[in-house]
């Protein structure tokens, strides 16, 4: 069971405790991290590659001690920074779409569950398409608040901007994504 | 009673920061608490489907991208193409034209020769030295050849002797006189 910091603070943390430590948040929020970067992202596996980068960079920093670290939220900063240097090279992305498409086509497909079908497809695509016409910090601020389900004020922190900024986001993506649904033009 | 709330008010009231003016409208207008109910509505249907995975794209989709990746690659190539092949047609038919530094030197050049060379070919500066006693008869020069003798005018030193033995008009003097 992943510890929170509250929980952890006094603790001495062995070599052993820092490798079940890592382990602990792997499971606590690696599923989250993936959605995250597969939003952020085009494709699955690519934020799944994002989403072990993003734990690579855990290891790496060290910060295990550290026990006022809320990993929560450095570990949804650093993931959107990942899909952020990822973006960046939308050429090299754009070629590798080819692969990802065709591995896509390839895979069996899921059962849907009872929510996916009550949803219907032309639906689902629909939104999907919309949200992918959102510039890349509407994105972030939609996923983070509604998906991640984090406050306003810490969607400003995790990506460094006023909250006003995450609001004029906000509510442009919200317009926007309504449009999928017919909403209010 | 105020208007209806403009979208983005209506939004920060449901994102909890609308002023209180405008939550107590909503609260009281029949319209706007409905607009609200399907803000709601509609922010949860949509972070619930994002939520999941994306559908995989249609198998008609597939060839249509790979066919505009590589129709953009051939298009890029072959407008590069059409670039080169037009540049050197364009050297073929009309070579490049000098500069106007090349031109001007060139220019320079032309005037120079016209100097040197008019002068030389054309000038009269030692015309006077020559003399043109009078014009020559040529009939009478063709003539003395003819007959094998030659001009006195031109053999001072046999002019004595032969001239008097064979005496022909040899100047339009000689004519005149």
């Amino acid at each position: 069971m992943y510890k929170t910091n509250e929980e952890r603070v006094g603790e001495s943390v062995s070599v052993s405790d820092e490798q079940s430590f890592y382990e602990e948040l792997y499971r606590a929020h690696h599923k989250r991290i993936v959605r995250l970067c597969r939003l952020l992202l085009k494709d699955s596996h690519e934020a799944e590659e994002a989403a072990q980068e993003v734990f690579v960079r855990l290891v790496r920093s060290g910060k295990a001690q550290d026990l006022n670290m809320v990993w929560a939220a450095w570990l949804t900063r650093v993931a959107v920074n990942i899909c952020r240097d990822r973006h960046r090279s939308r050429w090299w992305r754009w070629w590798r779409e080819e692969a990802v498409e065709i591995n896509n086509l390839q895979l069996p497909t899921k059962e849907p569950t009872p929510e996916e079908r009550t949803v219907n497809r032309e639906d689902r695509e629909r939104i999907w398409k919309f949200f992918r016409t959102l510039s890349s910090r509407q994105q972030e601020v939609f996923v983070l608040r509604y998906v991640g389900e984090w406050s306003g004020e810490e969607v400003a922190d995790l990506l460094g901007m006023s909250e006003g900024t995450v609001k004029r986001h906000l509510f442009r993506a919200v317009r926007h994504l309504r449009h999928a649904l017919g909403g209010p033009q | 009673m105020r208007r209806c709330l403009r979208e983005e008010a209506l939004w920060l009231v449901f994102e909890g920061s609308g002023s209180r003016v405008d939550r107590e409208h909503v609260e009281h207008c029949e319209k706007c608490s409905t607009r609200l109910r399907q803000l709601k509505t509609d922010v949860q249907f949509l972070s619930r489907v994002l939520r999941d995975p994306p559908p995989a794209p249609a198998a008609a989709h597939t060839p249509r991208v790979l066919l505009w990746r590589w129709a953009s690659v051939v298009a890029v190539g072959a407008a590069a193409l059409a670039l080169v092949w037009n540049g050197w047609l364009t050297w073929k038919v009309r070579p490049p034209q000098p500069t106007a530094s090349t031109m001007t030197r060139q220019a320079e050049i032309v005037e120079i020769l016209a100097d040197e060379v008019s002068s030389a070919l054309f000038t009269n500066d030692d015309l006077a030295a020559v003399e043109i006693s009078a014009r020559v008869s040529t009939l009478a020069y063709v003539q003395a050849a003819l007959d094998g003798g030659w001009p006195c005018e031109r053999r001072p030193a046999r002019r004595g002797a032969v001239c008097a033995q064979r005496p022909f008009f040899l100047t339009a003097e000689d004519q005149g006189g």
